[in-house]
């Protein structure tokens, strides 16, 4: 069985169900024995029978003893056991339900509508039957008296048709679909009401199933009724006609409320209500239309040849006899399950958070609906059932799905009903089939391959989700828009329609008669076979027009639809430069390649030997190999007219990183290649240290603790720069155990220290051309670390080298005259010593697993620099923030570019509720529940024991470091967190208006990186201090940071009274922002930490205390003169 | 830098007494001009530059206050006449010369009953102000601020030439909201100064070092140069950390051996009741193994722990089902808690981005 993979709670609710008359009564004790054995299977082996007779033991005094109270408690178990067995947890289930009853329609607000459905009734039955066996003309000519026109579906009938239209009253009339089920739900597109009027089958000839006769029938029987609404006086509504389903060949009458306050006014029920003509089953031999068939005789190329089936026509004409019947189906279901109708809801939002509907992709909530009716009663193995009556609403939403992901309904079709004709799956060519068998109806004839792959990759994302038991998930699953340009693909292409073609009018539209559906069909298959493995999905979606009005047969094109190519990258072949087609002996394969690819085909002979036909393109800064790809096939296969308008959604940012200097990437080059040459000095200095043998204690271990030796940096390691400490690499490096060392910690700095005069001077004893140099992190009167050694390789790559021992960590831990310094001081050394020597191996590890890791976090380090909060993330924080989209990304799958892992970095951080959601990372999958339990407990202790977050505002934690605030402890401070969600959201928003990710140039996104000045109170404008050029052999001393240690000192000394930002990789300006607590006026005291100044006018007299303001202008002067000539100009807002 | 001109006006005035807080007089000094401007927020940048010119004259050139709080000194308990001053909220960049001037200056801003021969007059006050200026200046850092640690300080490096960058002074900056105790030579030296503050300044002292300062004491004050030194302090020549290391472990060891010899002479020798202290040997257990046993000791407690029968009582398997009843009843009030919570953010409404 597909789903065999059901939990096991879903499983026993099933038999439980099914076995127990009263489940209401039972549901109580039976649930909480089934918790009691799951428990005890957990922990350890009891006795069973005893555990149950003392449960129900303990519910009968319950219920004994305390009556009232006890039933509420009851009550209450049975919700939450309930919640435990049949949802993923109990707050899922709650939320569901909030959601539910959000979306419920209004029963008391849909009775205007009922009132005018029953005047309906009564309308169309009194409409008066047409003159018998019209002809084309008069056909026209009766409906065009009204003023409408005819909605024939293309091709119109010819002037000379012979057949004959007519309209007599319904022979049937029937409310349908989701309104007639109550499965519909609330939203800004409004519902439908449809109701079904069989056409009588007197107005049709066996002969009708042939060439659109049905179809041209059907149109005017339609606008027959519609031409009677519109000259009605009684019953007045907006008018207009719908595609069906966005079936070109079926429209429908649409009735939009007035807002005339007229008896026929319902348009505070947020609904519209749809006339669809319907035809008895009976009507047609159903055998002439099964799908295999030929009903539509176009003039073939040649006369021998075959006419091919028609699947997508008959099942047209099928579907009209389904309406009723398929409602009647579904209405079953509803009976026998009792949470079928929500998760038909669930679905719908579902799907239409994902894009999916009947109209656009051929499956929306009524197509759901059938298919999980379907799997009520089959669909399995050998007719087995999938789904189970007995399931909760999320229980059938989360199988269907599991359904869907796991089974191929196209290659093994899921049949309703009794076995039926032959029915051949092959004619629908990859699109889903899912068989009404007693019609032989594919009921998704509509979805393409193109859909149904999307929809299989969604359901397949969500199935994953749902299953990670470490998260909630709600959002993403229901809540959250999935369906977005900007964030869903890795590449995204704009195009516009070209206008209709020949050959979609001479043979194209037989098979599909939306123009938009048969170029969506033939770009899919174009890009398919043009991009290969290079991309996991390919979405190809046209925003089309399916509402026209009554007075025009046909939806105008002069909308100019648009149509959105998404695709998925595999990460691991999308920037590939060759294609490698077939040997060239194959000749018949090497002849439809070469006819596929044109003049880009040529026969190359390859370093093993063989010789290939080969496409080869070349890295280009501005243009990735897929887009140069797409651009070329769609050319080559649609037209020139389709590619004129093509875009790349947000190329201008993408150009915006390829021109910028400080990310120096070179185009077409890996991305991790870039700090190839750096880690080669590493190792390379990594062997020299090791083979130092004229110290007392060999070096035994060499670790890498740098974002420039995990692909992290903004900027790539370049030789011969260094002018920061940024420029250097950190590297820690462990010396071979030693019992003597001495027992006082700052002994054992000194010591350190020794240590690493003497490996500098054994390094230059080696090599005499490295250059090194020690350096002070702080006062050498400390218990901590305050030495470093500085090496400059000979090929002009920098190395930080500070020495770590092993027992300074204990001794730090139990630092007795003073235990606050000696934990604070451990941390330190954890922080920057251990755990950033495991964090940098682990994230380059990661960084090879995603190859647009390093690219993406490189990009949102920038943003922060360009946003001034340099110094208030830890670059381990953002590369923990950037890992989240990876790891974490539902609801879409890990970004395959570093455009989208940008763009999906700051979704993530304008949604992230960093106030009451932890961010837990888990790397390999090997956390397990406890442990995220346990580090969801500890992140509810630290918000209990600071509910003000001043010690820190972000939670995260990783495998690896699971106390959760080690880097983001105290930067970034709450402001800080919130100034980044601020400026998360106001760059989505800016993404999202003003068309910006459409065709908007490199410049429309700098504003992405620019933060407004007037955010800040003052801006200290800082003179640019030409950096000395470094001629080799550079001293290191040339290094120098004055705005550093400007910065760092005006932090130290304004601390508490303003916080300060700066874009490191510039060093332009120092901006600041008062501490709100300071501004206010408060009684004078002698320590307030803040430069005062009296609030009063002064010389007015004075009584006992008085209050005090912060003096700002005084303050800012301060620094002003401590910045000397480092400053250039001051502004402070007024 | 001085613009005295508009100010001179006042100084015929009445004299204003000094505003009082909380017993502190307060006391503005100004801060020199400089070239800060007022940002004027949302107007283009055209119309800014012209505004900019005016800012200019009602800031920039206006000299910003800042506002001291001076009191004298008691020295809790003592009675005597105090001769400390208690100087609050000082400027950053203060230092004793700062206070030197500034007192002068108050001493000649109250020399002024007789304006016509300045010049006699300063040769009479320069006697009196040398006999008021204070002996000492103890500076008492703002406890909540917090102290600039990039600095390594001189004292704690050894073997440094005079010829080394490093070797230059560093100015200390004080942690915005210091203060300072001001020693003067005698109590009623205190007491002018206090009578003098006890009135408003016709015009604020300026906050400056004498114009002639020796270019030593105000190197490493701001800017470039004081960064410059500050890096220079950070990477010490070799031979100086090498040497400053030495020093450190010279001493270090000739303690270390100290104490050793302390000890083994209590292990031999009988105190003065005849006991021999007993002290843990030279070669016994280093720290880390205090860690080591404590994992151990945990280890054994949890085993211990897994050992005990969980449900082997009736009361016990009774007891801990309540637990988890109640336990899951908690869990379910918080769950429905958070979904108010949750509804009161307006969060259950799916098509919101749409709808709007």
């Amino acid at each position: 069985m597909t789903v065999a993979k059901r939990k096991r709670e879903e499983v026993t609710v099933e038999n439980g169900n099914n076995e127990s008359v009263d489940v209401e009564e039972n549901a109580y004790s039976d649930g909480f024995d089934e918790s009691e054995e799951d428990e005890d299977m957990a922990s350890d082996d009891g006795d069973g029978d005893d555990l149950a007779s003392s449960a129900t033991g303990s519910k009968q005094q319950l219920q004994k003893k305390k009556k009232p109270k006890a039933a509420h408690l009851a009550d209450d178990l049975r919700n939450l056991q309930e919640a435990v067995q049949l949802y993923k947890s109990n707050i899922f289930k709650l939320e569901i339900d909030e959601l539910l009853k959000e979306l419920k329609v209004d029963e008391t607000k849909t009775k205007a509508v009922d009132r005018v459905l029953h005047k309906l009734k009564d309308f169309i039955e009194a409409i008066p039957d047409s003159k018998q066996d019209l002809m084309l003309s008069d056909a026209e000519k009766t409906i065009s008296k009204s003023g409408i026109a005819i909605p024939f579906p293309d091709p119109k009938p010819p002037k000379d048709a012979q057949y004959r239209f007519a309209y007599s009253t319904p022979s049937d009339f029937n409310l349908v679909g989701s309104y007639a089920l109550k499965t519909m739900i609330k939203s800004p597109e409004r519902f439908a009401i449809d109701v079904v009027v069989d056409m009588p089958a007197a107005l049709f000839t066996e002969k009708d199933t042939l060439n659109y006769r049905y179809f041209h029938k059907r149109a005017f029987y339609l606008a027959y009724i519609a031409a009677a609404f519109k000259n009605s006086e009684q019953l007045n509504f907006d008018l207009s006609y719908e595609f069906l389903d966005g079936d070109h060949l079926r429209p429908v009458l649409r009735l939009d409320s007035l807002k005339d306050g007229s008896e026929s006014d319902f348009h505070k029920a947020k609904c519209y209500i749809r006339i669809v003509p319907g035809i008895a089953k009976d009507t047609f031999p159903i055998s002439k239309l099964s799908p295999a068939r030929n009903c539509v005789r176009y003039a073939s190329v040649s006369p021998q040849q075959q006419l091919k089936p028609t699947p997508y026509y008959n099942s047209s004409i099928l579907s009209d006899t389904q309406h009723f019947s398929s409602t009647v189906f579904i209405n079953k279901a509803i009976k026998s399950s009792d949470g079928f109708r929500d998760a038909v809801k669930l679905g719908d939002i579902w799907l239409r958070q994902r894009g999916f509907s009947s109209a656009t992709a051929g499956f929306g909530a009524a197509e759901w609906a059938v298919l999980m009716a379907a799997l009520l009663v089959g669909g399995g193995a050998r007719g087995s059932k999938v789904l189970a009556n007995g399931f909760s609403n999320y229980q059938l939403f989360k199988a269907t799905l599991g359904y869907v992901a796991s089974t191929d309904i196209a290659e093994t079709p899921v049949a309703v009903g009794v076995e039926g004709i032959d029915f051949d799956k092959s004619v629908f060519d990859g699109r889903p089939v899912l068989v009404q068998n007693d019609v032989n109806l594919n009921v998704l004839y509509r979805m393409s391959p193109s859909d149904y792959s999307k929809f299989r990759h969604e359901a397949a994302l969500t199935v994953k989700e749902l299953d990670d038991v470490n998260g909630d998930h709600f959002d993403s699953v229901f809540l959250e828009k999935v369906d977005s340009v900007i964030y869903q693909s890795d590449l995204t292409f704009c195009a516009k329609f070209p206008p209709e073609d020949k050959s979609f009018r001479d043979l194209g539209r037989v098979f599909n008669p939306s123009y938009y559906g048969y170029l969506s069909a033939r770009v899919y298959e174009v890009l398919k076979q043009g991009l290969g493995e290079r991309v996991d999905l390919i979405s190809v979606r046209a925003t089309e027009n399916f509402k026209f009005a009554v007075e025009s047969r046909k939806p105008s094109s002069s909308g100019e639809p648009a149509f959105t190519i998404g695709l998925l990258l595999n990460p691991e072949h999308s920037e590939r430069l060759v294609i490698h087609g077939p040997s060239a002996e194959d000749k018949q394969a090497s002849a439809e390649f070469r006819k596929f690819w044109g003049r880009k085909s040529e026969l190359r002979r390859f370093k093993d030997g063989s010789i290939t036909e080969s496409v080869v393109w070349e890295p280009r800064a501005e243009e990735s190999v897929v887009t140069q790809i797409v651009r070329y096939v769609l050319e080559r296969h649609v037209g020139e007219a389709m590619t004129k308008g093509l875009y790349v959604v947000g190329d201008g940012l993408n150009k915006m990183f390829a021109q910028d200097r400080e990310l120096a990437d070179a185009p077409g080059t890996n991305a991790i290649a870039l700090y190839q040459k750096n880690l080669d000095e590493f190792d390379l200095l990594r062997k020299m240290l090791i083979d130092i043998d004229d110290l007392p204690l060999k070096v035994s271990a060499v670790l890498p603790a740098s974002e420039r030796l995990r692909y992290a940096s903004v900027r790539p390691p370049v030789e011969f720069s260094v002018h920061s400490s940024e420029d250097f690499s950190n590297v820690v490096i462990e010396l071979e155990t030693s019992a003597k060392w001495p027992d006082d910690l700052k002994a054992v700095q000194h010591s350190k220290a020794a240590f690493l005069l003497g490996i500098g001077q054994s390094l230059c004893r080696m090599d005499p051309t490295v250059v090194t140099n020690t350096g002070l992190d702080r006062d050498p009167d400390t218990i901590e670390n305050f030495a470093f050694l500085d090496v400059l390789m000979p090929s002009g790559y920098a190395f930080r080298v500070r020495l770590r021992t092993e027992r300074e960590a204990a001794m730090l831990r139990n630092y007795k005259p003073d235990r606050d310094l000696g934990l604070r001081g451990f941390k330190t050394l954890e922080r920057e010593f251990t755990l950033a020597a495991r964090h940098t191996t682990e994230f380059a590890t990661l960084c090879h697993r995603y190859p647009f890791l390093s690219g993406t976090v490189r990009r949102v380090k920038k943003w922060l620099h360009a946003h001034y909060l340099s110094d208030h993330f830890d670059a381990v924080t953002v590369e923990m923030l950037t890992l989240a989209v990876f790891l974490k990304p539902f609801p879409w799958s890990a970004p395959a570019s570093s455009y989208t892992g940008f763009l999906r970095v700051l979704y993530f951080l304008a949604h992230w509720d960093w106030r009451s959601e932890p961010l837990i990372l888990d790397v390999d999958q090997t956390l397990t529940i406890a442990d995220v339990q346990g580090v969801r407990e500890k992140f509810k202790q630290q918000r209990a024991n600071d509910p003000e977050l001043s010690q820190g505002a972000l939670f995260i934690a990783i495998n690896y470091e699971r106390s959760g605030m080690m880097w983001t402890q105290p930067n970034p401070r709450k402001v800080i967190a919130s100034r980044m969600t601020a400026l998360a959201r106001a760059s989505c928003a800016a993404l999202k208006s003003g068309g910006v990710v459409f065709g908007g140039e490199a410049d429309e996104f700098r504003k992405l990186f620019v933060s407004p000045v007037e955010d800040f109170d003052f801006v200290i404008y800082l003179e640019k201090i030409p950096a000395e050029e470094s001629a080799y052999p550079p001293g290191v001393e040339q290094l120098n940071e004055p705005v550093e240690l400007y910065f760092k000192e005006l932090e130290s000394v304004f601390d508490g009274a303003a916080v300060f930002f700066r874009n490191r990789l510039r060093n332009d300006v120092i901006a600041g922002v008062w501490d709100p607590r300071i501004m206010a006026e408060r009684s004078w005291k002698v320590y307030l930490g803040y430069s005062t100044r009296p609030v009063q006018e002064e010389g007015v007299e004075q009584k006992g205390t008085a209050t005090v303001r912060a003096n700002v202008d005084g303050m800012v002067r301060e620094m002003e003169r401590l910045g000397g000539d480092l400053v250039r100009e001051v502004v402070r807002r007024a | 830098m001085a613009k005295k001109a508009g100010e001179k006006s006042h100084k015929k005035s009445k004299k204003v007494e000094a505003q009082v807080i909380s017993g502190f007089y307060v006391l503005p000094v100004a801060f020199p001009g400089t070239t800060m401007t007022n940002l004027d927020r949302g107007s283009d940048e055209e119309e800014e530059e012209e505004e900019e010119d005016e800012d200019e004259d009602d800031f920039s050139s206006q000299n910003v206050l800042h506002y001291m709080y001076a009191r004298e000194h008691k020295t809790p308990g003592s009675n005597a006449p105090s001769n400390t001053l208690f100087l609050a909220n000082l400027p950053i960049d203060a230092t004793t010369m700062h206070i030197h001037v500034l007192i002068s200056q108050l001493l000649g801003e109250h020399k002024d009953e007789d304006e016509s021969d300045e010049e006699e007059e300063q040769g009479r006050t320069r006697k009196r102000k040398e006999k008021v200026l204070p002996t000492s200046v103890t500076f008492l850092p703002s406890p909540t601020g917090s102290q600039f640690n990039l600095i390594p300080a001189l004292s704690s490096l050894t073997g440094l030439q005079k010829s080394d960058k490093a070797s230059s002074s560093i100015r200390r900056i004080l942690p915005s909201n210091s203060s300072a105790h001001v020693t003067f030579a005698s109590a009623p030296s205190l007491a002018r100064i206090l009578a003098i503050l006890k009135y408003k300044q016709a015009s604020p002292p300026f906050w400056t070092l004498p114009n002639a300062s020796s270019p030593a004491a105000s190197s490493g004050a701001s800017g470039y140069s004081r960064y410059t030194a500050i890096h220079a302090r950070r990477f010490v020549p070799a031979q100086v950390l090498q040497s400053t290391v030495d020093s450190f472990m010279e001493r270090f060891n000739a303690e270390e051996e100290e104490r050793e010899r302390a000890a083994k002479r209590a292990r031999s020798e009988p105190d003065a009741d005849g006991f021999v202290t007993v002290t843990r040997g030279a070669g016994a257990g280093r720290g880390g193994v205090a860690v080591s046993s404590d994992a151990v000791r945990e280890a054994a407690k949890e085993k211990m722990k897994k050992k005990e029968l969980k449900d082997f009582y009736r009361f016990q398997v009774r007891e801990r089902k309540k637990e988890r009843m109640n336990d899951l009843l908690m869990n379910f009030k918080k769950d429905q808690e958070k979904i108010v919570e949750l509804k009161a953010k307006r969060k259950f409404k799916p098509f919101a981005g749409s709808m709007a």
